[in-house]
C-alpha cells in the first residue's frame, strides 16, 4: 500500500507538473488526492481483514481506488486494479488483493 | 680491552677516509668508541644513531655499516686474549643491536602503530561519511518536507486570496503572509539545490531550446522585481541570431536568473545589461557567453574573493542568505561551463557565465514570405529596427509603423493580404486602447489567422485579447515558421457552464485543475452525487454534463434518466475508468453523448468542450 502510494505521489507529480500546471496547485492537488487515496485504502484494508463485506461494498471501494489512481495520472496501477475487479468473484481474488495493497 | 695507539690510529685514518672527516673530528670519535670498549660509555652509539636518523640517507647508512664491520674484523684480528675477543664482540653487538635491531623493532613498532591509527582513521571516514550522508539526507527529507508544507500553505493562501473576500488590513495580513511564504520557499529551495549538488543527486537534463527564448524566460522571471526598482535600466544586446541548441535549458536559466536577480538586488539605479555573445567552435559546438554586468554596489577584493562562497551576504539589509552565487558557481561546474566575476567597488560588477553547447539540427530558420508588421510609438526604435532587418534578410515581408494614425488607418482598411503577426509596441494607456481594437478586428474575418503580440509592457496592465504578452521583448523565433502555434484557443473565451458529477473529491479536483487551465472563462460546477446533481441542474441551465457511472447512491444511468425527466438536456457525457464494451453499449444505448475515459484525456476533453462551445454559438 505505501509503494503504491509513493509511486502515485511521484506519477502524480510528474503528470501535473508535465502538464505545466503550477507547483502550488499540482502540491494541494496531489495532497488532496493522496489523502483520499489512503483513506480509500484504509477501508479496503479493513474490509479485507475483517472479511466481513459483500461483493458490492468491495468492489465500490475497488472502484474508487481505480478511479483516483487514473485520475493522479497512475495508469499502471489502475489497470491492475482494474484486473482485479473483474476477477473479484474467483475463489482467491481476496489473496491477490491483499497482495496488491502490501 | 685497551686500544693500542697503533689501534687508534688505524680507526682515525679509516673514519677520515670514509666520512671525509678532518682529523680533529675523527679522533673525537675514535676516542668515543674507545670509551665504549673500554667504559662502557654509550655515547658513542647515541650519536650513531642520531646521526642515522638526521641524515636519513641510506648511503650514509651503508657506510656507517660497513665501517662497523670492517672496524669489528680489524680489532677482533687484533685481539690477542680471549677475553679482549669478547669484549670487541659484546660491543659490536650492542652495537648493532642499539643501531639496527632496535631501529628495525622500531620501525616494526611504528608500522603497527601507524597501521592501527590508519584502521582508527578509516573508521572514523566512513561513521563520519555516515553521519554527513545522514545529514544531507535528513536536511534534504526536511527540506522535501518543508517545500511540500510551503507549497500547500502557498496554495491555500492564493485559493483564500482568489476568493476575495478579505479587505483591508486582513488583506495586508494575506500578503505579508504569501510574501513571507515565497521567501522561505525559495531558501528551502536553495537549500535542496546545495544538497543535491553535493550529493550528485543533480540531474543533467538536455534539450532542445532557442537561446534567445531562453533569455527572455530569464528576464521575464525577474521582471517583477525590476517593476519595483524604476529607476534601473535593463539593457541587452542579445543576438538576433537564433541559434536552437542542445543543453540543460533550465540550470543555465538557474545560473541566470541568479545572476540577474543579484543584479536588481544590488542595483538600485543605473542600468543593468545582458548581453550574449556567441562563436562556433565548430559545425557542431557553440561556445556562448552570458555577460551580465550592473551599475550596482559593486564588491571589495575581499567580497569578490568570497562571492562563490556559501553564506556570502556581505550587505545583510539586502534579502536572502547569499546562497544563489554558490549554487550558481556549482551548477556552472556540474555543466562543464565556467562563472567568473570582475567588480568595482561603488561602480558595479560583471559576471560571466562561459558554456560550450551543441547546435541542434532542429533549429531552422524559416520565415520566407510571413507578413510581419510592427508598431513602435518611438519607443526602443533600435531593437525593431535590428529585427526588421533580421527578418527582411531572412525572406519576410516586415511593414513598420511608429505613427498611430497612420498604424490604426492601415489596420481598419486592410482587406488582402493580412500580417501574419502585428505587433504592438505602445505607451500604458496605448496597450489597453489596442486591447479593445483588436477585441474589434478579431471579430472579422481575415483576421482570424493573425497573431496579436503586445511587447515591452513596462506596466502591469490586464490584456485581453492580445495572443502573446511579453513583459520585454518577444523572441525573435516567435516568427519561424512551426515554432509559432496556431493562436492558442484557450484565448478564446467560452463561457459556458458544466456540470461535472463525481463522488470522489480527487477525480473532481483533477477535472477543475485541467478544464481551468484551458478554459479559464468555463463555470465549472461539481456535484458529489446524484441527488446533489439534480438539485442543482433543476435550478441552472448548463451547457454540459459530466456524470460518473458508478456512484454510490444513484448511479451514472440513474442520474441520467432523472436528468431527462427534467427538460431538454445539454450533452451529457459519462465519466468513467470503467471502459468495457458492455458499460460503452449501453452508454450510447441510454443516450449519452459520449464517453470521457479516467484518466483524462485532456486534449479529447478540451476538444469536446470547444466542440460544445463552438456549438453554443459562442
Amino acid at each position: 500500500m505505501k509503494q503504491i502510494i509513493e509511486r502515485t505521489m511521484k506519477v502524480a507529480y510528474d503528470y501535473l507538473q508535465n502538464f505545466g500546471f503550477e507547483e502550488d496547485k499540482v502540491e494541494v492537488t496531489v495532497n488532496k488526492g493522496i489523502k483520499e487515496l489512503e483513506n480509500a485504502f484504509d477501508k479496503l484494508q479493513n474490509l479485507v481483514e475483517n472479511m466481513d463485506f459483500d461483493i458490492e461494498e468491495l468492489d465500490n471501494i475497488l472502484h474508487s481506488i481505480k478511479g483516483i489512481l487514473f485520475q493522479l495520472g497512475n495508469a499502471n496501477d489502475g489497470s491492475t486494479l482494474d484486473t482485479l475487479r473483474a476477477e473479484i468473484t474467483h475463489e482467491n481474488a481476496i489473496k491477490k488483493i491483499e497482495e496488491f495493497i502490501q | 680491552m685497551k686500544l693500542s695507539k697503533a689501534n687508534i690510529y688505524v680507526l682515525i685514518k679509516n673514519a677520515q677516509k670514509r666520512f671525509g672527516l678532518s682529523y680533529t673530528t675523527a679522533s673525537e670519535l675514535v676516542e668515543d668508541f674507545q670509551n665504549l670498549l673500554e667504559k662502557n660509555d654509550l655515547k658513542f652509539i647515541y650519536d650513531l644513531n642520531y646521526a642515522i636518523f638526521h641524515r636519513r640517507n641510506h648511503k650514509f647508512t651503508k657506510n656507517i655499516l660497513n665501517s662497523i664491520v670492517e672496524t669489528y674484523v680489524y680489532l677482533y684480528a687484533e685481539a690477542t686474549t680471549q677475553e679482549d675477543k669478547d669484549t670487541v664482540k659484546i660491543n659490536f653487538e650492542k652495537l648493532f643491536d642499539m643501531i639496527f635491531i632496535e631501529r628495525c623493532q622500531y620501525s616494526k613498532r611504528l608500522e603497527e602503530k601507524s597501521h592501527k591509527t590508519q584502521k582508527i582513521l578509516q573508521h572514523t571516514t566512513k561513521r563520519l561519511n555516515e553521519t554527513l550522508e545522514t545529514q544531507e539526507l535528513m536536511i534534504a527529507n526536511i527540506s522535501h518536507e518543508m517545500r511540500t508544507s510551503l507549497n500547500a500553505i502557498s496554495g491555500y493562501l492564493t485559493i483564500v486570496n482568489d476568493r476575495g473576500i478579505l479587505q483591508g488590513e486582513d488583506k495586508q495580513y494575506l500578503n505579508k503572509a504569501s510574501h513571507a511564504t515565497r521567501t522561505l520557499k525559495a531558501l528551502v529551495s536553495d537549500i535542496l539545490s546545495i544538497t543535491k549538488i553535493n550529493s550528485g543527486q543533480l540531474e543533467i537534463q538536455k534539450e532542445d531550446f532557442w537561446l534567445d527564448r531562453m533569455l527572455l524566460k530569464c528576464i521575464d522571471n525577474i521582471a517583477l522585481m525590476l517593476k519595483k526598482k524604476p529607476k534601473i535600466q535593463l539593457q541587452t544586446d542579445i543576438e538576433f541570431i537564433p541559434f536552437m541548441v542542445y543543453g540543460d535549458q533550465n540550470h543555465i536559466m538557474e545560473i541566470i536568473i541568479n545572476i540577474l536577480s543579484n543584479a536588481v538586488k544590488y542595483t538600485d539605479n543605473g542600468y543593468i545589461k545582458l548581453k550574449m555573445d556567441t562563436h562556433k567552435l565548430s559545425e557542431e559546438d557553440l561556445m556562448v557567453n552570458f555577460i551580465i554586468s550592473d551599475s550596482g554596489i559593486g564588491m571589495t577584493k575581499e567580497q569578490v574573493g568570497n562571492i562563490f562562497s556559501p553564506y556570502s551576504r556581505f550587505k545583510t539589509e539586502r534579502q536572502g542568505l547569499g546562497l544563489g552565487m554558490h549554487i550558481a558557481h556549482q551548477l556552472a561546474k556540474k555543466l562543464d561551463g565556467t562563472l567568473s566575476v570582475d567588480s568595482q567597488y561603488q561602480s558595479g560588477s560583471t559576471f560571466t557565465f562561459s558554456i560550450k553547447m551543441h547546435i541542434s539540427k532542429k533549429g531552422k530558420i524559416d520565415v520566407a514570405d510571413r507578413k510581419v508588421c510592427f508598431f513602435c510609438e518611438d519607443k526602443e526604435q533600435v531593437v525593431f529596427q535590428k529585427r526588421v532587418e533580421f527578418l527582411e534578410k531572412e525572406g519576410a515581408y516586415v511593414e513598420l509603423f511608429d505613427k498611430e494614425n497612420e498604424f490604426v488607418n492601415y489596420l481598419l482598411t486592410l482587406e488582402k493580404d493580412v500580417p501574419d503577426f502585428i505587433s504592438i509596441s505602445s505607451s500604458v494607456d496605448g496597450y489597453a486602447k489596442y486591447d479593445a481594437l483588436i477585441y474589434y478586428l478579431k471579430s472579422l474575418p481575415i483576421f482570424k489567422k493573425t497573431t496579436f503580440i503586445a511587447e515591452n509592457i513596462s506596466q502591469h496592465i490586464s490584456l485581453n485579447y492580445f495572443d502573446e504578452v511579453y513583459e520585454h521583448f518577444s523572441p525573435i523565433t516567435l516568427y519561424i515558421r512551426n515554432e509559432h502555434k496556431s493562436k492558442q484557443k484557450n484565448q478564446k473565451r467560452y463561457d459556458i457552464s458544466i456540470l461535472a458529477v463525481d463522488d470522489t473529491e480527487t477525480n473532481l479536483d483533477i477535472l477543475k485543475l485541467f478544464i481551468a487551465k484551458q478554459f479559464p472563462s468555463v463555470t465549472l460546477d461539481l456535484a458529489s452525487g446524484g441527488y446533489e446533481a439534480i438539485g442543482m441542474f433543476k435550478i441552472k441551465k448548463y451547457d454540459m454534463v459530466m456524470v460518473d457511472l458508478k456512484m454510490p447512491g444513484l448511479n451514472g444511468f440513474e442520474v441520467f434518466e432523472k436528468l431527462k425527466k427534467i427538460g431538454t438536456l445539454p450533452p451529457v457525457y459519462a465519466f468513467s475508468a470503467d471502459i468495457y464494451k458492455s458499460n460503452i453499449d449501453k452508454i450510447e444505448e441510454v443516450g449519452f453523448a459520449g464517453l470521457i475515459e479516467k484518466p483524462l484525456q485532456p486534449q479529447k476533453l478540451y476538444s469536446i468542450i470547444e466542440r460544445i462551445a463552438d456549438e453554443a454559438d459562442y
